[in-house]
């Protein structure tokens, strides 16, 4: 499978889709980025990996020697998958977004995700995927994707809170803590999306 | 038990180890290649850094296997008989080292730095390209200076 490195470094991606490039770019250190890879850290499915936010934000398929999984169907909960014992990754395809961003809170020890949020629009098909917060691993915020389709910006999401139910609580922070980041974050991926990705659509 | 064959330091080595042998061991263990050191074992603190086909590896992070017929320089490799390579000679010079334990490992991420970045080097990059190094005992100021003036003496 591709290294974080050379996803980090592709040409193609930085200029058809540098969300997804931003993504390994802040993994680890560079040697963790000459080491890993993309099937790795999604089979893994770690609940602060920043890849599964990019898999699901995007509505990537995952390809493997068995079928194709949807990103929606492949994150089945904490380090668990729809992977099945004998099956392997062989292929991740994502769709262009020309409005998409990932922002990440890094942990400051660790560099993993306390909260990373990837957002995209495609079209009517809007997502906001969200790693290192929930207590199931990566996740979607349906009532940010409800409120974007009026007007995809920061401010249409402003005022909603996110609930922090069902969120992680542990020593680096309080599921709180992690329900403020996710709209902190949200909004940060937001502002870079629209930027990015020019006018309407 | 499966027999791994692979160049390190420029010397062809042919041994039977376990599959399970990681890289670091196999250099530690059965070539009593002991500048490589271990830290964590875990991917983090960058102690066991060494070159595979030139690029910097975490060897702990690795099967030995995963070695086979590749290239391998440790720290043991990199000076020129009695002549300390520019980067070891950098970080005596500039006292980059307390207890020296994170040090061959350092030396390994600095040259694969200036493989990758080039001779002038700042020190914003620097401080992010030693990422993945870990030092208990300099504060890394003078690993950052010794890095920059070892990457100009490379040219
Ligand atoms: C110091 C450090 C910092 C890190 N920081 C971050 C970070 O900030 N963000 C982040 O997201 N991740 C981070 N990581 C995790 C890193 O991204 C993963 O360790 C890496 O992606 C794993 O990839 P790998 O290819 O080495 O997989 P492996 O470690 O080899 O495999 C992981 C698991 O996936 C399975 N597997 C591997 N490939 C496939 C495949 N193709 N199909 C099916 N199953 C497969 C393996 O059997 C194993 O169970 C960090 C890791 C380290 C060591
Ligand atoms: S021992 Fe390999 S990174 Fe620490
Ligand atoms: S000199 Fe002691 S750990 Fe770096």
């Amino acid at each position: 499978m591709t290294k974080h490195d050379d996803v980090a470094n592709s040409p193609v991606l930085k200029e058809h889709l540098p969300a997804l490039a931003s993504v390994p770019a802040q993994i680890g250190d560079p040697h963790v980025r000459q080491a890993g890879t993309i099937g790795g850290s999604i089979a893994n499915n770690d609940p602060n990996a920043d890849y599964p936010a990019a898999c699901l934000g995007l509505g990537a398929t995952i390809v493997t020697s068995k079928r194709k999984i949807p990103a929606d169907e492949f994150f089945t909960g904490m380090f668990s998958t729809a992977l099945e014992p004998d099956e392997i990754i062989t292929r991740v395809s994502f769709p262009i977004a020309k409005k998409a961003a990932y922002q990440k809170f890094r942990h400051p020890a660790s560099g993993f995700a306390l909260v990373g949020v990837f957002v995209s629009k495609r079209g009517p098909d809007i997502r906001v995927a969200v790693t290192g917060a929930g207590s199931n691993g990566v996740f979607r915020v349906t009532a940010f994707e409800e409120a974007l389709k009026k007007r995809f910006s920061p401010k249409s999401i402003e005022g909603i809170a996110v609930p922090a139910d069902g969120l992680n609580s542990d020593i680096h922070a309080n599921a709180e803590y992690r329900a403020h980041l996710i709209g902190v974050m949200a909004k940060r991926a937001l502002a870079a999306a629209t930027a990015r990705g020019g006018g309407e659509d | 038990m499966p027999t791994v064959s692979m160049t390190v330091n420029g010397k062809a080595v042919t041994a039977d180890v376990e599959p399970r042998t990681l890289l670091v061991q196999f250099l530690r263990e059965n070539l009593r290649l002991t500048g490589t050191h271990v830290g964590c074992d875990t991917s983090q603190c960058g102690a066991c850094l060494v070159h595979v086909d030139g690029h910097a590896r975490k060897s702990c992070t690795m099967f030995a296997w995963q070695a086979e017929g590749a290239n391998v320089t440790t720290i043991e490799g990199v000076a020129n008989g009695n002549t300390l390579h520019p980067m070891q000679e950098a970080f005596r010079e500039h006292h980059a080292l307390q207890c020296g334990y994170c040090t061959p490992g350092m030396i390994m991420a600095a040259i694969d730095m200036v493989n990758r970045k080039g001779n002038e080097l700042d020190d914003h990059t620097i401080r992010q390209e030693l990422d993945g190094n870990l030092c208990r005992c300099t504060g890394y100021h003078n690993i950052v200076k010794a890095i920059a003036a070892g990457a100009r003496a490379m040219k």
